[in-house]
């Protein structure tokens, strides 16, 4: 219950936001109609698509526009624990799925789209939320764009694996412990036609753990972490970009840890029409941001590289809507 | 729709729990001792005192506070959580004892043993931080710095070794004819432990 007045506290002011702004006079507004309108160009494709390699970005989907993603991620491409020979028979990681996921997001208004998706890991539903707050203007006079985003994860493993761990079965299971819940702020800005930055505070938190020490500093795993992410990618050609994002945690049960590692990831993407490929190495297994920070134990100091490729459609529904 | 979404995000914060296991509590060697040191002192909730009508140095007494699987419904739980017990002044659990009665309460609060270790090895040096440790489960309670309860502080080096030298330690949880029992109102300690500090102080009581 702490959670829930804690952060119900900080959501309000945020939807409320929009139309304490709006309550000026009346005629303000309309003397100043002429001149404001031409003024306040705001900025557009900050990125080309809403995710780049692992993490959100501060684009959401048109108003009624649907859009399907499927991401796969493979196996190691290489595995400086295993040898050449080991590897290849992978065919560097191909033929092995680390996670794969289908999702759908809908886009509400211009500046509010829901999302549901399904990941192979822990079987995973997610349901998420992604509301514009700010939009960078072309002057600079606001300098980013700012876009919440907040997911919810339903895990659909069986209950005995869900509690694998806890040897006493004699206990009240909850269907709240498969639930977890991840809340982002993303903080881009486009500072040229070629270079975009994002900065991802986030807070990431399990409704249940099995609890565990780090064996490295004796610190011990908790429910809440908080998060800092930070991405930018660069245009290379018009259809062409690279781009690179990576999560630090700042709970001081990852830092030092022997099995949790940092997700980074780095890749490019390429348009073509409707379609947005995108092609990246990542040390993560998992894509869903509710599963990569308990998951991802490989890194890419040990070449544990992970290649993964998305492909985007959009669908519009505006004349579906109109008949 | 403002409405709407004002639902959407109470439902989704509701649903919110701050729950853990903790992989091996049992009663009898994980939350007994840090109840009988914390809570069961002297003048406090033991079998004699019985403050508030608590007795927690034994399981049924335990059970008077405690409701088995909601910590957020068992008085124990909660005036740990809000840090009214125990008292301002007296040694607090820390948060890994926290962390272990709330997880006990949680999953069961079953009257659970866990095996003893087979073997006890103390055929090798015993340094101050590991006997500090069972000081710190078992005594600390009434022999801290701010309330040495019969003169002896056990919750630093110098205090240990006071005690030692006088023979009172030794004599005292070992039971021995002539000793006050300890640790006061619970069982004797175990015997692994009693063998350990026994070592380290024929080694010299190295730090």
């Amino acid at each position: 219950m702490a959670c829930l007045s804690k952060f119900f506290l900080f959501f309000i002011p945020l939807l409320g936001f929009q139309y304490l702004i709006a309550q000026d006079d009346l005629l303000n507004v309309i003397s100043q109609d002429s001149t404001q309108k031409k003024e306040k160009e705001y900025v557009s494709a900050t990125w080309k698509s809403v995710r780049l390699g692992n993490t959100q970005t501060t684009e959401t989907v048109k108003k009624n526009h649907l859009e399907y993603r499927i991401l796969h991620r493979f196996g190691n491409l290489a595995n400086s624990n295993l040898t050449f020979n080991q590897v290849a028979h992978t065919f560097f990681g191909l033929d092995n799925a680390s996670d794969i996921r289908f999702s759908f997001d809908y886009g509400i208004t211009e500046k509010l789209s829901v999302g549901v998706g399904r990941s192979r890991i822990m079987e995973l539903f997610d349901f998420s939320a992604k509301y514009t707050v700010l939009r960078q203007t072309k002057d600079f006079k606001m300098p980013v764009t700012v876009t919440i985003f907040t997911t919810l994860g339903y895990s659909g493993v069986s209950t005995s694996r869900l509690y694998a761990e806890v040897p006493n079965k004699d206990f009240d299971t909850r269907e709240s412990h498969r639930l977890s819940y991840f809340t982002q702020a993303l903080v881009a800005s486009k500072i040229n036609k070629r270079l975009s930055v994002q900065l991802m505070p986030s807070w990431f938190h399990r409704n249940f753990i099995v609890q565990q020490q780090n064996p490295n500093n004796k610190k011990f795993d908790g429910n809440n972490y908080l998060i800092l992410g930070a991405a930018a990618r660069f245009k290379l050609t018009d259809r062409i970009t690279v781009f690179s994002d990576y999560f630090y945690s700042l709970h001081p049960f990852y830092q030092n840890h022997p099995n949790r590692k940092n997700p980074l990831s780095m890749g490019f993407e390429i348009e073509t029409g409707g379609h947005v490929f995108t092609l990246n190495f990542a040390n993560n297994p998992a894509i869903s941001e509710l599963n990569y920070f308990t998951t991802t134990q490989d890194s890419w100091a040990k070449s544990q590289i992970k290649f993964s490729f998305c492909i985007s459609r959009t669908f519009s529904l505006e004349k579906f809507q109109k008949q | 729709m403002k409405k709407y979404a004002l639902v959407c995000l109470t439902l989704f914060f509701c649903s919110c729990r701050n729950d853990q296991y903790v992989p091996d509590v049992c009663f009898e060697q994980k939350v007994l001792p840090i109840l009988v040191n914390k809570c069961g002192t002297s003048g406090c909730h033991n079998n004699v005192d019985l403050k508030g009508g608590y007795d927690f140095t034994n399981y049924e007494g335990v059970m008077k506070a405690v409701a088995p699987n909601h910590s957020f419904s068992s008085k124990l739980w909660i005036q740990i959580q809000f840090g009214k017990m125990p008292p301002k002044g007296s040694p607090q659990l820390s948060d890994e004892e926290k962390m272990i009665v709330k997880s006990w309460i949680q999953f069961g609060a079953k009257n659970s043993k866990c095996s003893a270790p087979t073997v006890c090895d103390t055929n090798r040096t015993i340094l101050y931080g590991e006997v500090n440790s069972i000081f710190n489960l078992n005594c600390i309670g009434c022999h801290n710095t701010n309330n040495p309860s019969g003169g002896w502080d056990l919750s630093n080096y110098e205090g240990v070794k006071s005690a030692a030298n006088s023979g009172v330690l030794l004599g005292s949880i070992e039971w021995l004819p002539g000793y006050s029992k300890m640790p006061k109102s619970a069982s004797k300690l175990p015997n692994c432990d009693i063998s350990k500090i026994k070592k380290w102080i024929n080694d010299g009581m190295p730090q």
